[in-house]
């Protein structure tokens, strides 16, 4: 996941929810619904790409928890 | 050898020192006796077993689990002098020492917290659906601990995990955990989640999660916790106190993030269910524009079949009002000098006849 909270997973997984929900509610127009149809088939391929390229990013603490060690 | 001569306070200055030389610290096992709490602060018991018996002395503040009478527990200690020559242990830790007494110290500690609603479902946080950043406690050299980080990388990427390594079992362990949960509740960026991991072991091995001290810390965590500690049928009171209990370290895994192979079917899932909106949408458009040219073809044809009616008619009543039908009927036209001796043509449906006026009387 990157700093760019706009191309978090969740960002994109919030877009995506709500271009369905654009799709299933009052507001569909046929008219625009093929770019809108585009734009969520772009967001479902980079969510999948994201989803299985992105690794962990593990991180063992410095500090140590044993007494009088003064962590803080 | 001469024997020495020293003072009473040198003697027991000497012998504490002696003791002090030999067993700097010493872990002794026995049942406990004559429990008894002085001004709130001050404990004293003693501690025996079939053959002898001696006194015990602790603080208030260290006593971790709760201790009665008949309970068989370890005390970590130091061998004291003192100054009126009576021998006792000054106990700095002391926890439960085998199952029954375990079990009992369990009881007593849940009984205790439970009535001050540590354990309240309304206590519970939710998780986040999808954390960014979490954070672990746990010993990274424990087989629970690669477990868990097996199991997460398996289901999630693009995590950010801060590992706190600390001992996660025997006397110090509740100590570093509760030292690790204060700096990630401190941290100027706090984590999502602090998990607590610990893979299986005796009663004795997990019996530092039962710690009271710990068990308040992890309920009174600002960052929501979960723990992932033994196996499905261990429960601690960390366990209890936890936002969200994890059965183990791998189940902890499952609850932290989302499978991402779910996350994917759903996606797509989502993605498919789009296609059939816009087909409904065509449909119902193609059907309300076949209505619109059905209907207008109808108008159309209606008012062409009208006019095509009235034409019907209007040439009827022409043909009607045709002269030729009066003359037809017998009738004739008279054109000419309306007036005596004038010409006029009479015009029959036979013929034209050219005639003159003999006589014209005006009516």
């Amino acid at each position: 996941m990157t700093s760019d909270k706009k191309e978090t997973i969740q960002g994109k997984m919030q877009q995506l929810d709500e271009l369905v929900g654009w799709f299933q509610g009052d507001e569909f127009q046929l008219e625009e619904a093929k770019a809108k149809l585009k734009k969520a088939t772009d967001l479902a391929q980079g969510i999948e790409r994201d989803l299985t390229a992105f690794t962990n990013d593990i991180t063992e603490l410095k500090q140590s928890f044993q007494a009088d060690t003064g962590a803080s | 050898m001469e024997a020495a001569r020293v003072t009473v306070s040198d003697f027991i200055a000497i012998m504490n020192q002696t003791m002090e030389y030999t067993f700097p610290v010493v872990e002794v096992e026995g049942e406990v006796a004559s429990f008894k709490v002085n001004q709130g602060k001050f404990v004293f018991f003693d501690l025996k077993d079939a053959g002898g018996s001696v006194g015990c002395f602790m603080m208030l503040f260290s006593l971790r689990v709760p201790i009665e009478d008949g309970m068989k527990v370890i005390v970590t200690a130091t061998p004291k002098l003192t100054q009126w020559g009576k021998f006792s242990l000054t106990v700095r830790a002391i926890r439960p020492s085998g199952e029954g007494s375990i079990k009992k110290s369990f009881e007593l500690l849940r009984a205790k917290l439970d009535a001050e609603g540590l354990f309240a479902p309304e206590r519970k946080r939710p998780l986040p659906a999808i954390p960014q950043r979490i954070a672990v406690i746990s010993s990274t050299q424990a087989a629970g601990y690669a477990d868990f980080v097996k199991i997460l990388n398996d289901r999630w990427g693009g995590l950010r995990v801060d590992v706190a390594h600390v001992t996660v079992q025997g006397a110090d362990a509740p100590d570093q955990i509760i030292r690790a949960l204060d700096y990630l509740n401190g941290r100027e960026e706090l984590p999502e989640v602090i998990v607590i991991i610990r893979g299986g072991g005796s009663a004795d091995d997990l019996s530092a999660f039962n710690d009271e001290k710990l068990v308040r810390a992890i309920a009174t965590s600002r960052v929501p916790t979960l723990t992932g500690i033994g196996h499905e049928i261990d429960t601690s009171l960390s366990d209890l106190a936890a936002d969200v209990q994890a059965a183990t370290p791998s189940n902890a895994a499952q609850l932290v993030v989302p499978d991402r192979r779910e996350i994917i079917a759903a996606v797509r899932a989502k993605t498919a269910s789009l296609l059939p909106h816009v087909q409904h949408a065509i449909d119902q458009t193609r059907q309300r524009v076949d209505g619109l040219v059905e209907l207008a073809f109808d108008k159309t044809s209606r008012q062409f079949e009208q006019q095509t009616e009235r034409l019907v008619r209007i040439r009827e009543l022409l043909k009607e009002l045709n002269p030729q039908r009066v003359l037809e009927r017998g009738y004739a036209f008279v054109r000419g000098e309306l007036w005596q001796g004038g010409r006029i043509d009479i015009e029959t449906a036979e013929a034209i006849i050219k005639a003159r006026i003999e006589t014209y009387d005006k009516r």
